[in-house]
């Protein structure tokens, strides 16, 4: 029996209503057997069809039995510390050779066939095509330079839209524009300001605005992509705690609605402070304001500033986890978790987090059902099955530098 | 008529070496970065100008990797990052001894592409003078200097204050992420600096056999710290001070036979605030060093040898770092072997250092030979250490993380040059080579997005240096002129990758100062180049700062001969340049009038 996507309020409904039933909800590209929910993209037990094993060793990657190298990759890894691009099986095993690109790479996005990347400390893009034998450069890196102004670089976030690429410009606070079709060094097509020390973070869009998290500025601007013109910042230090800044970082629509990433962490040292708790903000994309009587959501106590968060169905999901600056240890990691967040009613309801140890999720996608996470510290991908409601797979895709730094900055699907 | 410098640095006599004399500028506004940046082999690294930091590089190294002593005491403070220039104050400069290469042997610990002695005004009795200086951006300057003494002793006192508003205009990209865009002119705000300061010197020779020496320097300054254009910080300053001093005993025991006793101390203050969201609000430090150090320096035969050794005690206290302290111990020996009335002069010198938990060895060896005539070769050769210093060893702040297992920096350096020295001038044209090993440079840290130092750089650095001082044709108006150029290639030979085989950012290629005055008597004036060449902004190399051309004229009247009466004015950036900026962003002042007014003891008196 096949039930697709049941609103986590069902569940919870039938749950505490004591209901005798044997329905089990599992996400949209799982099967149900037997009480449990199969992935048949990834699960090895189950490869393509239900009860097809691999044979020992092997992985399954997009439903097929597969072996090391020969895997398709399932996830793609922008290593920050390596200066590299790695793909990664379902199983989160490298795959294939690392495709080394300029400095600090912190960001994808797939623009049709093409896998872009944003490198922070070199302030470029790179450009990479999928063939048979792997990922490869498209042509000479970097594919567009980004003037430097001033005596640092920090590129933070890429999107890709109508053909056209989106670059967070934190070192400047600005939106920039990038044609990769235009002749070299006319790339950049156009350039939004959004405030000294903005830091812009995570980029989303919803019609024809552009939505960016300003994190140095506890606010959201809201850039019309037509006029490219900053036409609304939405001011949302109130939603903080006391003491705390709002530091909003990654961004969704869905449902007419921006979700909204804050990290609530003191304004002065960038820590979590007692009592205080990861939140969501939630937008009206109509309005370009805040939703009333719903802000902030509070993820709660398991979760510590936020990190990044993806759609599965009407289930958002939230990645948290703090790491001391000086942290040596993933034992220092507090507050990590998924946390679902069920949007599928008029408010956004918080369900139970899914408590993560020694591992500290960052960015999260959704690639055929499955979530693939970005562990912060470790340079790990941690696999996600929303259905089971945990970390099914782990492995180090970002190998550590010589100083063991292995920061794995993004993760995108493989294609 | 000025003389031009002949003699090479007192330290090192073999060295590849400028003494800058601030004379030769005189009644112009310059800082000693700015008559530092008239030698070849330096790279100054300003942060703004007017009043703003200002650091030294020599021969490819950081500015943490120059030695800089004021009269002999060391400045390189246990904090880090290079000593700021602009800390010494205007008008207390008599000569600035510029000395390239690895000279740890001869000025300690720290000297890795060279070190920068600072001389102050010296002790003069019956000279005084009273300078006065006012300019654009609400620029003014005045210093008051005047000698006592009698026949066995002197005193200077000198007194220095300043200010400027800093608020020039600039021109600055509309769109600093797109190549090309068009200029729009901003005011620089948040600009403002500063300082003053009070200089006493003295002498004292008692009898024929025993000299004393003693200084004292106070000076104090506050600088607003305006950011980069794109990243303006209106609400960030830092406010500092230093005193510091030193007393030098010399007594000869015997025929040729000299003893040496030196005391000396610093103790300086910084408060820096920079005001959230860019920075962590205000960290304050407090740095203080003192020690003693004894020489013996015994003349026989063709040998000049000296030795030493000393011991001194650095503390650093900062909410940054917290509060650290270290003892520094080292000997040392040297030698100056003259033949054939110096035809031949050879010169080796040995020194170790203990700086806490780290010891090294420092060693120079160099040579001269006359060819005949004004002319003769040099060459030498050297090795030198940096300690860690605490920033790198133990600072905290925010994503900057300590590394208490770095290893000290070294560096290995040849140079060799032809010299004239004759009747037209003076003139060099030689080479250089260096070899950095371990540079502590900060790479990503285990925690996204914070950073720790590491000894992560082997970097190498070769070049050519020309300098020429002529005064030939004197005889028309007094004409001098001076030339210097550097050519710098620096390479990255291991780092992460990407950066390996890569040049160093902030180290042009090229660097030139040229210089032409007169001074017939009555009236004279100048006209001054500095060309920096392109320079790369990161360590890919794929930013550069573009090469820069500032031209600086000036012109002065005598009123009167005795006592010296003049009046002068200088125009700094005379093209008026507008798009100015330094290697780090920052942009540099458009065009500046200045005009001073002197009033003290004639030269020739």
């Amino acid at each position: 029996m096949t039930t697709r996507s049941a609103s986590l309020p069902l569940l919870l409904l039938l749950a505490s209503a004591g209901a005798c039933t044997t329905q089990v909800v599992c996400t949209s590209d799982q099967v149900s057997v037997d009480g449990r929910c199969l992935s048949l993209s990834s699960d090895p037990q189950n490869c393509g069809a239900v009860g097809r094993s691999c044979a020992s060793g092997e992985s399954c990657s997009a439903g097929l039995c597969c072996l090391g190298s020969q895997c398709p990759p399932a996830v793609y890894a922008a290593c920050f510390n390596s200066s590299s691009v790695q793909g990664a099986t379902s199983s989160a095993v490298p795959v294939g050779a690392p495709v080394a690109v300029e400095s600090g790479p912190i960001a994808l996005a797939w623009q049709g066939t093409k896998l872009w990347v944003a490198n922070s400390m070199s302030n470029t893009l790179d450009r990479m095509s999928v063939s048979p034998s792997g990922l490869l450069p498209d042509g000479p890196f970097p594919t567009v330079t980004i003037p430097i102004s001033g005596s640092f670089s920090d590129l933070e976030y890429l999107a890709e839209k109508d053909g056209l690429l989106y670059v967070s410009n934190a070192a400047v606070g600005s939106l920039l524009v990038v044609d990769p079709s235009a002749p070299v060094g006319q790339q950049v097509q156009a350039e939004v300001m959004l405030g000294a020390y903005s830091y812009p973070q995570g980029i989303a869009f919803s019609g024809g605005k552009a939505y960016v998290a300003l994190n140095g500025s506890n606010a959201i601007a809201v850039v019309d992509l037509a006029t490219r013109k900053l036409t609304r910042t939405i001011d949302l230090s109130a939603l903080a705690g006391t003491g705390a800044g709002a530091m909003p970082s990654r961004l969704v629509v869905s449902g007419g609605r921006v979700y909204v990433t804050l990290w609530n962490l003191s304004a002065t040292t960038w820590e979590p402070i007692a009592g205080q708790h990861g939140l969501l903000a939630v937008l009206d994309a109509a309005t370009d304001a805040l939703v009333p009587g719903v802000n902030p959501v509070d993820l709660g106590s398991g979760c510590l500033d936020t990190a990044g968060l993806a759609l599965q169905g009407s289930t958002l999901w939230v990645t948290c986890g703090f790491v001391p600056w000086d942290a040596e240890s993933p034992s220092q990691i507090t507050g990590s978790a998924f946390v679902p967040v069920n949007l599928s009613g008029a408010a956004p309801v918080v369900g139970a987090p899914v408590p993560v140890t020694h591992a500290s999720p960052g960015t999260l996608v959704f690639c055929n059902g499955l979530g693939y996470a970005a562990d912060d510290f470790s340079g790990d991908v941690l696999r996600f099955d929303p259905g089971s409601r945990s970390v099914t797979a782990q492995g180090v895709v970002c190998a550590p530098t010589s100083t063991g730094a292995a920061f794995l900055a993004d993760v995108a699907c493989g294609r | 008529m000025i003389a031009l410098p002949r003699a090479p640095a007192p330290q090192d006599p073999t060295a590849s070496a400028t003494v800058v004399e601030a004379d030769r500028f005189a009644g112009e506004l310059k800082g000693v970065a700015e008559l530092a940046a008239t030698a070849p082999g330096v790279a100054i690294r300003s942060y703004g100008g007017l009043g703003q930091m200002s650091t030294i590089s020599i021969r490819g190294s950081s500015s943490s990797g120059v030695r800089v002593l004021l009269d002999g005491i060391p400045l390189d403070t246990a904090a880090g990052g290079g000593v700021d220039l602009s800390t010494i104050p205007l008008h207390w400069v008599d000569r600035v001894e510029v000395v390239r290469g690895a000279e740890g042997a001869y000025f300690g610990a720290g000297a890795m592409g060279g070190a920068v002695n600072v001389v102050t005004l010296p002790a003069v009795a019956g000279k005084w003078g009273a300078e006065v200086t006012g300019g654009s951006f609400g620029t003014t300057t005045t210093v008051l200097d005047m000698g006592v003494g009698g026949d066995r002793w002197a005193l200077l006192t000198a007194l220095t204050g300043g200010s400027t508003q800093g608020n020039f205009p600039f021109l600055t990209p509309s769109s600093p992420s797109i190549p090309g865009s068009p200029l729009v002119e901003q005011t620089r705000e948040n600009d403002a600096s500063a300082q003053g300061g009070l200089l006493l010197k003295g002498k004292w020779t008692p009898g024929q056999t025993d000299r004393m020496d003693g200084v004292v320097q106070l000076s104090w300054g506050w600088r607003q710290l305006p950011g980069v254009p794109s990243a303006p910080t209106p609400d960030d300053w830092q406010r500092g001070g230093r005193a510091s001093g030193a007393l030098r005993w010399s007594h000869v025991l015997g025929a040729g036979l000299t003893l040496e006793l030196d005391a000396a101390g610093r103790y300086e203050l910084l408060d820096v605030y920079a005001a959230p969201p860019s920075g962590g609000g205000t960290t304050d430090q407090w740095d203080a060093a003192g020690g003693g150090e004894a020489k013996v320096a015994w003349e026989a035969g063709p040998s000049l040898f000296t030795a030493g050794a000393l011991g001194s005690l650095e503390r650093l206290d900062s909410t940054a770092s917290g509060d650290h302290q270290r003892p520094t111990w080292a000997a040392w020996a040297a030698d100056d072997l003259q033949f054939g009335k110096g035809a031949l002069r050879i010169s080796p010198a040995l020194r170790v250092d203990v700086v806490g938990p780290y010891a090294g060895v420092s060693a120079k060896l160099g040579a001269s030979v006359g060819l005949g005539g004004p002319f003769s070769v040099r060459a030498s050769g050297g090795r030198s250490f940096r300690p860690p210093s605490f920033s790198e060893l133990y600072m905290v702040q925010g994503p900057f993380q300590p590394n208490p297992d770095l290893q000290p920096e070294v560096a290995w350096s040849v140079d060799g040059a032809v010299v004239y020295d004759g009747p037209l001038g003076r003139a060099s044209l030689g080479g250089f080579g260096a070899l950095y090993e371990d540079l502590i440079v900060y790479e990503p840290g285990l925690v996204p997005g914070s950073f720790k130092p590491q000894n992560a750089l082997r970097a190498s650095s070769a070049g050519l240096e020309l300098e020429l001082l002529t005064a030939a044709a004197k005889k028309l108006w007094g004409l001098q002129g001076q030339l210097s150029y550097t050519f710098l290639a620096t390479t990255v030979l291991r780092g992460v990758p990407g950066v390996v085989g890569m040049e160093l950012p902030q180290r042009p290629r090229n660097r030139a100062f040229a210089r032409a005055s007169v001074d017939p008597g009555v009236a004279g004036g100048h006209l001054e180049a500095q060309f920096v060449g392109a320079q790369f902004l990161d360590s890919r190399n794929l930013h550069s700062v573009p090469a820069s051309l500032v031209v600086n004229a000036g012109a002065f009247a005598r009123i009167l001969r005795n006592p010296e009466v003049r009046i002068g004015a200088e125009v700094k950036n005379l093209l008026d340049d507008m798009t100015l900026q330094d290697g780090f962003g920052y942009p540099l002042p458009s065009r500046t009038l200045l005009v001073t007014l002197r009033i003290g003891t004639s030269p020739e008196n």
